[in-house]
């Protein structure tokens, strides 16, 4: 099962230092080695599924705001990344939540990580609030860092768990989960469900 | 140098050829390259109208040239370029003579004048390029048993069908046939006429008549052999479509003798085309109880000897023939030296499955090397004596010749050639081909078995029924501003073919997946079906997508006119403004000119994608700084690419036509992504990350104002 997710937050807040310590367990304080960082697959199983991961880092910066749509269309889940130690970021947050839930829908996965809990004592993001407005929004929320490597499995667990349940409910009764396109999404296997809801007699192979 | 040159006149051009075709049929109005700037192309348009014949153009032949080169080049198919041979040569176990693994459902079927033994081996289908080059004959791959199998137990396929019609004296029997080279078929049936009646359709191909072949008989001929039947005519007949499969049941009257080599009882004759002072090779014997007039006697034991054509008789005249006095040779493989041309030819011929295919030898400098340094081995090899126990002394050769050829740094024919030879002489490889290769090899693969005329006329049939919005209807619609029109249709048409490619994939990943596991086993580096998987499907999407080509960036180019238009307005200012981050300021040099050749360049969808990939690798490569490349610095990074014009001048059209041709399953994945990235490059540069409305209902005016008709249609314009 692939599953998309996409990594949003506003520049500089750690989302590749996340991609990378989770998929390739690195993390360089003076980050020396060029290698790219904004796609990686990563396998995970998930209970009995195999999922491949496919995550995709985003622009954060502000300029590219508008951009955002081109990205997380078709998205599986979105991991969205603040700083706790700047509150513009986890302004942003709500920002994108409510962009998402817009333009992708409710069908969409969140997990916030609020990211540098390793600076607890720079903190400027309040737990409570946090805390408060992820319940609010349906989404789970996790503390993070990069550096230490903390919070990173149980936050991708986590996120690829909903997924997969959602993914599996959703192709739950449809005819074959493999031929079914991505991109169509939910709306697609209802029209499969409705149409030959019995085993595929014949033409399955096209 | 020399081998360079020779690439032109070699097999290459046998594929460019038949692109070509291909791009005449469908295609016969040249189309106008992206290059030109703008107001050129608008001044030209004026006096133009809309019409689409650009004969005036000066760029136009220079861009189809290029693109027949890219094309070429993507194929990088010629004869001696195709390792895949191993495979079907390899299909019959060396040794096994008679016993064929597959069942023998046609028994009566060579062509009587045949002088061969009937081959058990029920399918094969030879294809025939250029019928006037004997040296340009084609086996296509032999279909792996698997593929038969799906052949012989077709799922939801109808076998081909035996028509009895009884007829009375010479009535007509009411049909009328065409031909569609190699195939007879059903041009029209007389309303209740004993055709009809017995169930003959139109569009049904004629595999035989009255149980002899049909294939590539002429009308006339045809026409002759059912009405010189008087009392019963016998068709066997298959539906064309949707039934592909169901074409090969009866494929063994496809089977055309292979030119080059003659069997004259008990001797092999050998054609020379090229008038070879030099000549020899490889022959495997079988020996034992040979029966005279049998025909199916079985050797009990097999040998290999190297002939010389010296010492054979041999005439030197310049279209020489000699003749082997081999009994019972089982498998030829002939070297011919053409001194003219300075080039070898490579012959193979396996006498009982009668499969055989040439290949010339480029890069002769490296051969004549490898000959010379294998000079010891040779002379022991010419020492073997015709009853000496030749096999493992042979085996010992070749295994030397294959070490020598992976470990000195030769031309890839040759290694694709000793692959061929390898598998010919069933000698085991152990040592991994270039990686390269394997590419190489599926896509020559896979251009193979679509060679194959039943693939042709699936081919050809789905290209015939596609419909293409036509010139006029274009107009119309950009007259009346009905541009999302055009967009709609542009994602139809490509979808379709894209699914029509994926249909063909999946048949060829499914029929021939022992033969393509076959291929995978020899690369010591894993490659994953999905690469396999997007080899084929580019191999398939090249005739498809060449034929349609110009239709589809018409329709996408006029389509995404304002959005093109509005980026190339919004470049230059935002040149001066836009600044990638501190840590990524540099002139990317490289990498504009990687996306130039891999992404605006090339023809098909598929290595476009593959091109953005490839960009990013060399922005990596390229990157000076010392943190993590990440998302924040690619965009920027293509952005600055793309306003640096390495997308040519139509970028909008070039994003769209990569996401109609991006696959469901690479979607997600990393293509997708990077896909995303220069889509999203363009988007910002197109609204310069603002809301556009006001400027996108300029453009709009502009085009609809005093320029308006003329540089409305944005015209053909390839994206290519």
């Amino acid at each position: 099962m692939r599953l998309k997710v996409v990594l949003l937050g506003e520049g500089r807040v750690g989302k590749t230092s996340i991609l990378f310590r989770y998929i390739r367990n690195e993390f360089q304080e003076k980050q020396q080695s060029t290698l790219q960082a904004s796609y990686m697959d990563k396998r995970i199983k998930v209970g009995s599924v195999d999922a491949q991961l496919s995550v995709w880092d985003t622009a954060g910066q502000e300029r590219f705001h508008a951009l955002g749509p081109i990205y997380y269309r078709d998205a599986d889940g979105a991991l969205l990344v603040y700083d706790i130690t700047n509150s513009e970021s986890f302004t942003k947050v709500r920002k994108w939540v409510k962009e998402l839930r817009k333009i992708v829908g409710n069908d969409i996965n969140i997990v916030i990580a609020g990211n540098k809990i390793d600076l607890e004592r720079n903190r400027q993001v309040s737990e409570a609030e946090v805390l408060e407005y992820a319940k609010s929004v349906g989404a789970s929320h996790f503390y993070t860092s990069a550096k230490q490597n903390l919070g990173l499995e149980e936050c991708f667990n986590e996120l690829a768990t909903k997924m997969v349940a959602q993914n599996k409910a959703k192709f739950a009764g449809g005819v074959a989960g493999l031929g079914v396109p991505k991109g169509g999404k939910s709306k697609l296997v209802v029209v499969d469900d409705t149409g030959g809801g019995k085993k595929s007699g014949g033409g399955s192979c096209c | 140098m020399s081998s360079v040159s020779n690439d032109d006149n070699n097999g290459n051009n046998i594929s460019v050829d038949d692109l070509i075709e291909l791009e005449n049929k469908t295609e016969n109005k040249t189309e106008n390259k992206t290059e030109n700037n703008l107001e050129n192309k608008t001044e030209k348009r004026r006096n133009n109208d809309y019409d689409e014949d650009e004969g005036g153009d000066g760029d136009e032949s220079d861009s189809d040239d290029s693109d027949l080169k890219n094309l070429r080049e993507s194929l990088a198919l010629s004869p001696s370029d195709l390792p895949v041979d191993d495979l079907h040569l390899s299909l019959p176990p060396s040794t096994s003579t008679s016993s064929s693994p597959l069942p023998q459902s046609h028994p009566q079927s060579l062509s009587p004048s045949t002088p061969l033994p009937t081959s058990p081996l029920g399918l094969r289908l030879y294809t025939t390029l250029k019928a006037s080059n004997p040296s340009y004959v084609y086996t296509p791959p032999l279909l792996p048993s698997s593929f038969l199998n799906i052949v012989q137990h077709p799922p939801e396929l109808p076998h081909s069908e035996i028509v009895r019609l009884e007829i009375e004296n010479k009535t007509p029997i009411g049909l009328t046939l065409r031909v569609q080279y190699p195939y007879v078929i059903v041009h029209s049936l007389t309303p209740g006429g004993p055709a009809e009646k017995g169930g003959v359709k139109v569009g049904d191909v004629l595999f035989e008549i009255n149980g002899i072949g049909t294939n590539g008989i002429s009308l006339e001929e045809s026409v002759k052999r059912i009405s010189s039947s008087s009392s019963h005519i016998l068709l066997t007949h298959s539906r064309l479509l949707p039934h592909p499969l169901s074409l090969l049941l009866s494929s063994h009257s496809l089977i055309t003798p292979p030119s080059g080599i003659e069997i004259i009882t008990k001797q092999i004759r050998i054609y020379n085309e090229r008038g070879s002072m030099f000549g020899g090779g490889v022959v495997e014997v079988g020996e034992g109880k040979g029966g005279e007039g049998g025909g199916d006697s079985v050797p009990e034991r097999i040998y290999r000897r190297h002939y010389d054509s010296l010492t054979s008789s041999f005439h030197p005249s310049p279209s020489s023939s000699f003749l082997l006095n081999f009994k019972h040779a089982r498998r030829f493989i002939h070297t011919t030296l053409n001194v003219y041309k300075k080039e070898y030819v490579v012959s193979c011929y396996d006498v009982e499955s009668r499969v055989f295919w040439n290949s010339e030898v480029r890069g002769e400098e490296e051969f004549v090397r490898l000959r010379e340094e294998l000079g010891a081995e040779r002379k022991s090899i010419f020492q073997i004596g015709l009853g000496g126990k030749t096999k493992s002394e042979l085996d010992k050769f070749i295994k030397k010749v294959t070490t020598l050829i992976y470990t000195s740094n030769l031309h890839p024919s040759s290694v694709s050639l000793l692959l061929k030879i390898q598998s010919f002489l069933s000698t085991p490889t152990h040592l991994p081909p270039p990686p390269s290769l394997l590419l190489t090899s599926l896509s020559s693969y896979t251009f193979r078995i679509l060679l194959m005329p039943v693939f042709q006329v699936l081919l050809q049939n789905f290209l015939d029924s596609i419909t293409i919005p036509k010139q006029e209807e274009i107009i119309v619609k950009v007259k009346n501003n009905e541009r999302e029109g055009l967009q709609r249709e542009a994602k139809r048409v490509g979808g379709e073919i894209r699914e029509f490619a994926e249909k063909i994939k999946r048949l060829i990943m499914q029929g021939c997946s022992s033969d393509l596991s076959l291929l995978h086993s020899r690369f010591l580096t894993p490659v994953s079906e999905s690469t396999i998987a997007s080899e084929v499907y580019r191999t398939i999407s090249i005739p498809l997508y060449t034929g349609l080509r110009s239709s589809i960036s018409r329709l996408i180019v006029n389509g995404y006119r304002i959005p093109d238009v509005l980026i190339l307005k919004n470049t230059p200012s935002l040149k001066t403004t836009f600044k990638p981050p501190k840590h990524c300021q540099q002139t990317w040099s490289k990498s504009i000119s990687n996306f130039k050749n891999n992404v605006t360049t090339p023809i098909l969808p598929s290595d476009k994608i593959n091109g953005i990939i490839s960009t990013s690798k060399v922005i990596e490569k390229e990157y000076k700084g010392t943190e993590h490349l990440a998302a924040d610095d690619y965009l920027p990074i293509f952005i600055h690419i793309i306003l640096e014009g390495g997308a040519g001048e139509r970028c909008y059209s070039l994003v769209e036509l990569c996401k109609i041709f991006l696959r469901e399953e690479e979607r997600l994945g990393e293509k997708g992504y990077w896909l995303a990235t220069v889509e999203a490059a363009v988007e910002f540069i197109r609204c310069k990350g603002e809301e556009v409305k006001e400027e996108e209902e300029e453009v709009k005016d502009e085009l609809f104002g005093k320029e308006r008709l003329e540089g409305l249609l944005a015209q053909s314009g390839f994206l290519g």
